[in-house]
């Protein structure tokens, strides 16, 4: 034990203790696992977006050696359940997916038979025998004309394609109505949030085993969310919650796709019961693209009404959800957390956001990076620069106007939210500062002057995270932890946010380290088997370190408390004449550290009266409000008048999670974050063709951003602690997409404002950029900006201090 | 992804590798290094019952110089023709494609001469080769016969090889420094959306130009090197001559580029790689 | 979704290239790739076939129905395909006419693919089917300009 005070580890930018066991290769997936006797799944998948199945022919893929079983709906679906929608949506109408197609596929990749060998070949091979004819039904692929009459129906059972209707407004649609009337201008936009595929780099798998004599089940399943899978998993396939183990095993990312309960873990579940065996199967990257979640694919009409002087007053937004064909755990969710944060950081009186969610015959939308509030920001600062744009107003100081200062929180939003914290204009100057912005502004008119297309793009976003309060969430909002000293004196830490990537297992270790006052080494923390995790929210809506890690300081405190009156005992004076400091409790010169504590607590010979042997605590976290991180991204791009390819020049982005307990996670997860962003704004889109063929189906044609799409980020971040919390953390998992996609796109379009072009949707493909410079496309519809306007001065120079720059990742 | 069963043969010489195809016949396919048929086949767009993997033809790899060309062993991987010193003073059109070709995964196992027998009309290398007038050189059943490039790239996917031949090697003449390959990727598979390779022969005053990527087949751009015949590369006459790039072709169109886009990238290219190329001396 | 025009002439009457239009044979050898061809009822053919471009060649199984058949001036073939690769169905309405000696025809085919050779094979379908429509029609060419061929 350490004499000498060390430096705290919580601020301390250290290497993750996952990594070692990550980067050579003897990590654990769920592929890793062998089990002696598994069976091996494949499914038979529907090529046809929507088709009746007029025959099934299992004859020949029963009869190939090596297959245990073929199953169709009618054999599995009725022990299997229905996936489960945790979403809030009174109104939804749900077509009750099943684990298998029965009679009808409706979407490409709609599971139709399932085939179990002895092997993985085998199983391949067995499912290609399973003939299936099919007789092509009509294909409902353009949401917009989906609810037109006389559409075809995605569902003919339900009798319309609106899978529901919600709406949210600031309460008193009158004030909403006078402020558009008496508004000086109301400015229009339409944005396209193009459909998007997450790509985990590990696909979904998962493996099943029963133990008869038990009756317990264990599914190792690559998910986000072992605790709500053991949640919901018993609704579908019947096995007691508490016969019921989840493991996660190394998940190879997630981004959302793995927020789910999906038919596979099901049925999986449900064969390895029924043929007494383990089953697995592992997702091909094919069934990755086309049966597992996708997200985004919205679309909006925006409304803004605004003064002449540049007052915000209003927003309206109409937005079609195209859902895909059935809702998964969260699906019609997503929307409604674009609508919480339509107002974004800004001032505004009033909203109303009016969504319509639209069936589809395609994959099932749902949380992907950000889930609803990427599209909040980019539609959000997407305007500003239009409504700034139209008005011939600097677009910082547009934004600077409408936002409130550090003076006015906790603010209340338009929305009917509290931000609890922020100063929106400090994290601006300091992206300026970063940025060199006067120098920027230079660099830019010298490029114009050149001819060339050069531009700047600013965002200033806050995003709602640590979902959540219970409140707000359909299966709670808290966490748990738990926190044990064994006996040794080492300590266990339990964190039910199960983390995949994030590395909780260092940060976690940073924060029990240092309030139990053990080396970090002597902290191992547990996580992603609710054998022992027993209860749990996971991780998603960058939630894991503020609840799971408050959760932990809970339980720290109490084993604190706990410890304390052992200690008191062991050395005869007053609990309250006790310091601890270095992990060791002391009083008139003599003290005890954990290696005398621990095993006088289970020992148990020589204990306080009252004192309940061992030392273990658990908690459950819940907080009061969710966070509001928020910061403020800049960009710099240069694009290629000729070929319309886009260059990002310079990256800057000042990010306030509050306190960081591991800079280089921080920087990690932002980073991550605007490469997903630079994605979906330059060229990533899910494609459907007018048939509901996936054509976006490998990733010889769904783009997702190289190394070399990645400029050198500049990193910064200004610390505003959550008043919410007792670390004042704020969560920082989803910021860099939230942040970068308008930003990026404010940029682009900064470069072709010259040339008069008003609005593109993304992403901004070099050909479309190519076809609005040349052929004069865009998507506003209208005509260009006037020639008059487009040498409005648009950003102008600043007093940021440039003098007192900082470099680096500050 | 899982391929269907197929038998597999890895022959050490070229003589066994001709006699294991003759007697497989069209069941059999040549496994070069694999990028574009496994995938395929793993997704069942292939089913080869056999597969000849020539990796270990010893005789099909490697880069030397015979009676004043260059030979290129068929065989011969991305990578190593990427960084070839010998290649790079001698033939420089070939160091500066390789390295555009997928990552370095691809070309570490990648071969220029699958490359070429597979003629994907996006890929890097038949450009290349007709830019530079290589010579292709193929052993068969009956002995070994030469094809022109320009004869080699029938249609989409098709070559001059007949049944049971396997392309040996690939034979160029040593060209000067004036030479380019420019490519517009098509992102998600780094292919070529449009790819420009460029030949500028200084002594015979004659500009070679050809383009990948847009059309079924590669094709040399004539128009354009017609138009460039006899006269100074100057900007204007390379800008004037680049118009007609992708003029009479049969423009591919998809999701990752519209004919328009392509035949406008074809100008732009073809532009800026003559340019690169007649700045190189 | 596909779609191709085209017109062809061959050098036989408008009976004779209609009868051998009919000819499970003839189809057979038209079709590039065609293992083989069976009428299983009139106007149905059940075919085994090996289609793709160059290395990329699947095997599909497949059957092509004959429908409003108006002696001998037109005809509709209604195909459909099945591989591991995916679902192929289409239409292929020909339409002879004489010519001179000989006939033309004019044939408008329409397909949809479904499944992975739709993901995947979008860039090479449109190619894939032109060629296999070439082929078909001057391999037709061909068989009747040497009525007398002895097969094979």
């Amino acid at each position: 034990m350490a004499d000498t005070p060390r430096e705290p580890y919580v601020g301390r930018a250290m290497k993750r203790v996952e990594d070692p066991r990550l980067l050579q290769g003897i990590a654990t997936y769920v592929d890793d696992l062998r089990l002696t006797g598994t069976l091996h799944a494949a499914f038979v998948r529907s090529p046809y977006a929507h088709a009746r199945i007029t025959r099934i022919s299992t004859a020949a893929a029963k009869a190939a050696p090596g297959v245990v079983g073929v199953f169709v709906a009618s054999d599995v679906n009725q022990a299997c359940g229905i996936v489960p929608c945790a979403a809030d949506m009174p109104n939804l109408k749900n077509p009750q997916h099943r684990a298998l197609a029965d009679g009808r596929v409706y979407f490409v990749g709609h599971a139709v038979a399932v085939v179990i060998a002895r092997d993985a070949y085998t199983a391949r091979d067995a499912a290609l025998l399973v003939d299936v004819d099919y007789e092509p039904l009509p294909v409902v692929t353009d949401p917009e004309a989906a609810i037109k009459p006389g559409s075809p129906l995605t569902h003919p059972d339900l009798g319309t394609n609106v899978a529901f209707e919600w709406s949210m407004s600031t309460g008193d649609d009158a004030e909403l109505e006078r402020l558009f009337k008496s508004a000086d201008r109301v400015i229009r936009q339409r944005m396209v949030h193009q459909r998007l595929t997450p790509v985990a780099i590990e696909p979904r798998g998962c493996v099943a085993s029963y133990h008869r004599g038990e009756q317990s089940l264990t599914l190792w399943t690559s998910t986000q969310i072992p605790h709500l899978v053991r949640t919901l998993l018993p609704g579908m396939i019947g096995v007691p919650e508490n016969k019921i183990r989840i493991v996660t095993p190394e998940v190879g990312g997630g981004f959302g796709s793995k927020l789910n309960v999906y038919i596979e873990e099901a049925l999986c579940s449900h064969l390895a019961m029924r043929l007494h065996a383990p089953v697995k199967w592992i997702e091909t990257r094919r069934e990755n693209m086309s049966a597992t979640i996708h997200g985004r694919d919205q679309i909006g009409d925006y409304e803004v009404a605004v003064k002449n002087d540049g007052t915000l007053l209003a927003i309206k937004s109409r937005t079609i959800a195209d859902i895909g064909s059935y809702p998964q755990l969260l699906t019609p969710a997503v929307p409604t957390l674009t609508g919480l944060m339509l107002t974004g950081c800004y001032k505004y009186k009033a909203m109303r956001m009016d969504v319509t969610g639209v069936y589809t015959n395609k994959m099932s939308t749902d949380a992907y990076r950000g889930a609803g509030r990427p599209e909040a920001t980019y539609l959000i600062e997407r305007m500003a620069d239009i409504v700034a744009n139209e008005l011939r107003m600097d677009p910082i100081r547009f934004r600077q106007m409408n936002s409130p200062t550090s003076s006015d929180f906790p603010f209340a939003t338009a929305c009917g939210l509290s931000y609890d914290s922020g100063d929106y204009h400090a994290a601006l100057a300091k992206a300026r500062r970063l940025a060199r912005w006067n120098e920027l502004l230079d660099t830019r008119a010298r490029a114009r002057k050149d001819g060339k297309l050069f531009g700047v793009g600013v965002s200033t976003y806050v995003e709602i995270c640590a979902l959540g309060p219970s409140k707000a969430m359909s299966a709670g909002g808290w966490e748990w932890g738990c926190v044990r000293i064994e006996f040794s004196g080492k300590a266990t830490v339990i964190t039910g946010s199960t983390p995949h990537g994030q590395g909780q297992e260092t940060s976690f270790a940073q924060i029990a380290a240092d309030r139990l006052g053990l080396p970090i080494e002597d902290v191992v923390v547990l996580h992603g088997d609710t054998n022992v995790s027993h209860y749990g929210r996971d991780t998603y809506g960058s939630r894991a370190t503020v609840l799971g890690g408050t959760a932990i300081v809970m339980c720290i405190d109490k084993i604190l408390a706990k410890t304390r009156t052992l200690a008191a005992h062991l050395l005869e004076v007053k609990p309250g004449d006790l310091t601890f400091e270095g992990g060791r409790f002391s009083a008139n010169g003599k003290s005890l550290g954990w290696e005398d504590l621990a095993p006088a607590a289970y020992v148990a010979k020589n204990i306080p009266p009252g004192f309940e042997p061992g030392l273990e605590a658990s908690s459950f976290f819940e907080p009061e409000n969710f966070t509001f991180p928020f910061g403020t991204h800049i960009a710099a791009v240069e694009i290629d008048r000729e070929t319309g390819e886009t260059r990002i020049v310079k990256y800057v982005a000042v990010d306030d999670c509050g306190p960081q307990i591991n800079p280089l996670l921080v920087a990690g997860q932002v980073q991550g974050g605007i490469a997903h962003s630079i994605g979906q704004v330059l060229f990533e889109r899910t494609v459907y063709d007018e048939q509901g063929q996936l054509i976006t189906g490998e990733l010889m044609d769904y783009p997702l951003p190289r190394a070399h799409d990645i400029p050198e980020y500049v990193l910064g971040s200004t610390v505003t602690p959550s008043p919410s919390n007792p670390m004042g953390i704020k969560g920082v998992g989803e910021a860099g997409t939230i942040g970068a996609t308008p930003t990026i796109a404010n940029a682009v379009m900064d470069a072709l404002y010259p040339l008069g072009v008003r609005h593109l949707d993304l992403p901004l493909t070099p050909e479309k950029i190519w076809r609005a410079i040349h052929l004069g496309e865009d998507d506003r519809g209208g005509a260009r900006i006037p020639e008059a306007d487009r040498s409005a001065p648009r950003y102008t120079t600043a007093d940021v201090g440039e003098g007192a720059l900082e470099v680096g990742n500050v | 992804m899982i391929s269907a069963p197929f038998d597999y043969h890895r022959p050490s010489s070229l003589a066994e590798a001709l006699s294991l195809l003759a007697r497989h016949g069209d069941d059999a396919r040549v496994l070069a290094g694999g990028h574009s048929l496994v995938p395929a086949m793993k997704l069942r767009l292939a089913e080869p019952r056999v597969l000849v993997d020539l990796s270990r033809v010893a005789e099909l790899r490697g880069i030397s110089e015979k009676d004043g060309r260059i030979v290129i062993g068929a065989m011969t991987t991305h990578a190593e023709l990427a960084s070839s010193s010998f290649l790079a003073a001698k033939c420089p059109l070939l160091t500066e494609t390789a390295p555009q070709i997928g990552d370095i995964q691809v070309r570490n196992k990648g071969t220029i001469g699958g490359s070429l027998a597979h003629a994907d009309p996006a890929a890097d290398w038949p450009p290349v080769a007709l830019a530079l007038d290589a010579e292709m050189e193929v052993a068969g059943p009956s002995g070994s016969r030469m094809i022109a490039a320009a004869g080699f790239f029938t249609d989409i996917m098709q070559t001059a090889l007949r049944p049971g031949e396997v392309l040996r090697a690939i034979r160029v003449r040593p060209t000067g420094p004036s030479v380019a390959y420019v490519k517009t990727e098509q992102k998600a598979s780094g292919f070529a959306l449009c790819g420009v390779a460029v030949v500028v022969d200084r002594a015979a005053n004659r500009v070679s130009v050809a383009i990948t990527g847009i059309a079924a087949t590669p094709f040399r751009a004539s128009q354009v090197e017609r138009a460039l015949e006899g006269g100074p590369l100057t900007a204007e006459r390379i800008g004037e001559a680049a118009r007609v790039a992708a003029a009479g072709a049969q423009l591919l169109s998809d999701m990752h580029g519209s004919a328009d886009y392509r035949a406008h990238l074809a100008q732009v290219n073809v532009r800026r790689a003559i340019v690169r190329a007649s700045a190189r001396t | 979704m596909v779609e191709l025009s085209g017109t062809y002439q061959v050098p036989a009457a408008r009976e004779a290239v209609y009868a051998a239009l009919q000819d499970p044979e003839v189809l057979r050898r038209c079709i590039e790739g065609c293992d083989q061809l069976t009428e299983t009822e009139p106007g149905v053919y059940d075919a085994q076939l090996r289609l793709g471009l160059g290395a990329i060649r699947g095997r599909y199984t497949g059957r092509a129905r004959l429908r409003d058949a108006h002696l001998p001036e037109s005809f509709t073939l209604a195909v459909e395909g099945k591989g591991p690769g995916g679902h192929v169905r289409g239409d292929a309405r020909l339409v002879l006419a004489d010519a001179g000696i000989g006939t033309s025809i004019a044939c408008h085919a329409t397909g949809d693919v479904a499944g992975a050779l739709a993901a995947v094979g979008s860039r090479l379908i449109q190619a894939a089917a032109a060629r296999l429509m070439e082929r078909f029609f001057s391999t037709l060419a061909e068989i009747l300009s040497r009525p007398a061929a002895s097969g094979d």
